[in-house]
């Protein structure tokens, strides 16, 4: 278990100091003792702020925030929580305490501060604790944009227990906490997608080949069963011969290329979190259906030369979870290479898709690239605000045509 | 026997090769008073073959071990009939499962076929080959090792009947500092396993899994556990909750943690200790449970949840 040490920031005293600082200027400058309910009253201060000192030095070791939650995801628009489990490990309580906690903008916390600071969110929630007990702090929040939400600081404020101040502690170093935020793969523009039946597109997998790894059985041979499938030493015990069968397989991939740039432009395309949002929906099909993808984007990732960012092929629930981790933390206003770079690598890679998903407008260079992958049987898609649109090899004459 | 020295000798012995790790060697006792299987996961490096290795030398018995690849065959694992020409018969030869300790280190590089090969051998601690059944020796423990998933190349998940079929999965995370720089120094002149001294016998072993036996598990920690088990079967973010298996193994390993505290009795804090390295591996999350929390998350919420047991005239609230 993580547990965070606080450190304290005192602001009190100060008045009940001055107020000592005038009575003892007082008797000297008046060179008469003050009466006795005064030095009484005196005394009841002093004992109050010696208990303060005592408890607030003491209160800082006492107490440990462990955070329950080490990553905490949502999907943009979604409700999440934060959780704390406050402990306090001796004999002091505290009485309304204060867990004010800020995050990055990309989160909003439910019960906002009146004026947070610039650019981040910020809550306050009250509590008690007694002595040697814990407390699980729940502080919800609405994830609004797509990104991560770092929680830059975690304090506790402690009303002084005899009065005269507070007590402010702060964790030590940074949090380490982010929250992070994916593309809303809920979105009612998503929609759009769902009646879509794009030829091949969500095909299940077709017995074009057979994993010879993966043999699944045997059966009795059958007349036109190749040589290399009988299982000898099956056929030997039985006396009967015996056709070994393998687990068919099929190569249905999909490469989505995600494009930075837009066609005139260095910036990126207009509704570019609406693209993402229907990545998102999309690569959630792919999971489902265990269909095998990978992701391209044009974001420079080299100096030096023109790398590109490349997430490998995989599929599956894990493979998503990368997949939205990767769409949360992309940030689209960044360096990117001409997406005819990528393309090339693609068809200089060999190992070619049989499904081509392009986001973003399409210039005459990309044009002439998809071409080439499209003879070569390739079918590409083209992925906007609107949805999919299939290209086919009549539309690609066309629009180089008119571009030029 | 007292559990708890066996215990401390058990950690001495291993400490020799492995500095720290404290926690996973108290699961790994407690695995083998459980009679279970356990499977180490973690990143390349952390020490799983070392740690696999030197606990095998501690238990003592008959030790093999088997480097998974794809092309390694089930016939490689439980063995194969072989035809012998003086008696004009098929002689089986049993593969390396014949021992009690069985390294299988890598395991998620093999392929499905073979990795399914073990499945009769982890649950029914036995091997059948030609309508023939071998019986495996007691105590048959395997200890297997994979790279976290996340490395895809080359590697076949475990599936999940036989994710469900290992008493526990632990997670080797990075040392700390301090056990790191104590690691340099172990480790600056060549280590041996040599070192490390046999702590029990066979007959140690079946004493210490008989004990298990001994312990009391009320009706009503019996009631919290099931408590558990059904809500991972009615949670939103898991397409598949804990078996009957499993509800088994959390049995086993809460008396288990319950013996190394040294009670004979169990307590809603050994079920609470115990479960998240029991029931995380077996669960099969959905799409949003693997995309907005883990499987460690889920089972840390759902023990939140769940009410405790508490004893007749104990408030609540001093639980």
């Amino acid at each position: 278990m993580k547990f965070k040490k606080f450190d304290q920031h005192d602001d009190a005293f100060k008045e009940i100091k001055f107020l000592f600082l005038i009575v003892f200027l007082r008797d000297i400058v008046i060179d008469r003792p003050s009466s006795f309910i005064f030095r009484l009253m005196l005394g009841v201060c002093l004992s109050l702020i010696l208990l303060n000192w005592i408890y607030k030095t003491k209160i800082s070791d006492m107490i440990t925030m462990e955070n329950v939650q080490p990553e905490i995801r949502a999907y943009k628009g979604q409700e999440g929580v934060l959780r704390y489990r406050l402990k306090l490990h001796r004999w002091l309580p505290i009485f309304r305490g204060r867990i004010r906690v800020t995050a990055g903008r990309n989160i909003l916390f439910h019960h906002e501060v009146d004026s947070p600071p610039k650019n981040l969110t910020q809550t306050e929630f009250i509590f008690s604790l007694m002595p040697k007990s814990e407390k699980l702090i729940e502080i919800p929040f609405i994830a609004q944009h797509r990104g991560i939400s770092r929680i830059t600081e975690s304090e506790i404020i402690i009303d002084q227990p005899f009065g005269f101040g507070k007590i402010h502690l702060r964790a030590y170093g940074q949090e380490e906490r982010n929250v992070l935020i994916y593309p809303d793969r809920f979105a009612i523009h998503n929609e759009s997608l769902k009646d879509i039946q794009l030829p091949g597109f969500f095909a299940k997998k077709q017995a074009l080949f057979k994993d010879p790894l993966l043999m699944i059985g045997s059966r009795a041979y059958v007349h036109g069963d190749p040589l290399r499938d009988i299982h000898w030493k099956l056929s030997a015990k039985t006396g009967e011969l015996i056709t070994k069968q393998y687990q068919p397989t099929s190569h249905l991939s999909v490469q989505l290329m995600i494009n930075l740039r837009s066609l005139k432009s260095f910036i990126p395309p207009e509704n570019m979190e609406q693209i993402l949002e229907k990545i998102a929906y999309m690569t959630a099909i792919f999971a489902k259906e265990e269909i095998p993808y990978r992701i391209s984007i044009n974001l420079k990732t080299s100096n030096q030369s023109n790398r590109y960012f490349q997430m490998s092929e995989g599929s599956g629930k894990r493979h998503y979870r990368q997949t939205l981790e990767l769409l949360a933390k992309l940030n689209i206003i960044a360096m990117t290479v001409p997406m005819e770079k990528v393309i090339a690598d693609i068809l200089k890679g060999g190992q070619l898709p049989t499904h081509l998903i392009v986001t973003g407008q399409f210039s005459s260079a990309l044009m002439d690239e998809l071409r080439i992958l499209s003879l070569k049987g390739v079918v590409i898609y083209q992925l906007d605000q609107h949805g999919l649109t299939l290209f086919e090899l009549s539309d690609f004459k066309q629009e180089v045509r008119s571009d030029e | 026997m007292d559990i708890q020295h066996k215990l401390t000798q058990f950690k001495e012995q291993i400490h020799k090769v492995i500095v720290g790790n404290d926690e996973v060697i108290d699961l790994i006792f407690i695995s083998l008073l459980g009679k279970g299987h356990i499977l180490f996961e973690s990143v390349p490096g952390t020490g799983k073959t070392v740690l696999s290795n030197a606990i095998a030398k501690a238990i003592g018995g008959k030790f093999n071990r088997v480097q998974f690849s794809p092309d390694v065959l089930p016939s490689d694992i439980v063995g194969t009939s072989i035809f012998n020409p003086k008696t004009q018969d098929f002689d089986f030869k049993i593969g390396p499962v014949d021992t009690n300790i069985l390294l299988a280190d890598e395991i998620n590089r093999a392929t499905p076929r073979t990795q399914s090969a073990l499945l009769e051998v982890m649950e029914e601690r036995q091997v059948t080959v030609d309508g023939k059944t071998h019986p495996l020796p007691e105590p048959f423990i395997i200890l297997a090792t994979q790279n976290q998933i996340e490395s895809k190349q080359g590697t076949f998940d475990l599936p999940q009947a036989q994710m469900d079929r290992f008493f526990m999965k632990i997670n080797l995370g990075y040392p700390s500092v301090e056990e790191e720089l104590s690691m340099l120094s172990l480790h600056q002149r060549p280590s041996t396993l040599k070192v490390i001294e046999t702590v029990f016998t066979s007959d140690e072993i079946n004493y210490l899994q008989n004990q298990v036996e001994k312990v009391t598990v009320d009706e009503s920690i019996k009631k919290y556990l099931m408590a558990i088990v059904s809500a991972t079967r009615e949670h939103d973010y898991i397409d598949l909750g804990i078996s009957p298996r499993g509800a088994l193994a959390l049995m086993r390993g809460s008396i288990g943690h319950a013996l190394i505290r040294g009670r004979d009795y169990v307590m809603p804090e050994d079920v609470k200790a115990i479960a998240p390295y029991i029931l995380a591996h077996r669960l099969d999350l959905s799409i949003d449970g693997m995309t907005l929390s883990s499987a460690e998350q889920i089972i840390s919420d759902i023990l939140m949840k769940v009410e405790v047991p508490v004893e007749y005239g104990v408030k609540r609230d001093e639980v």
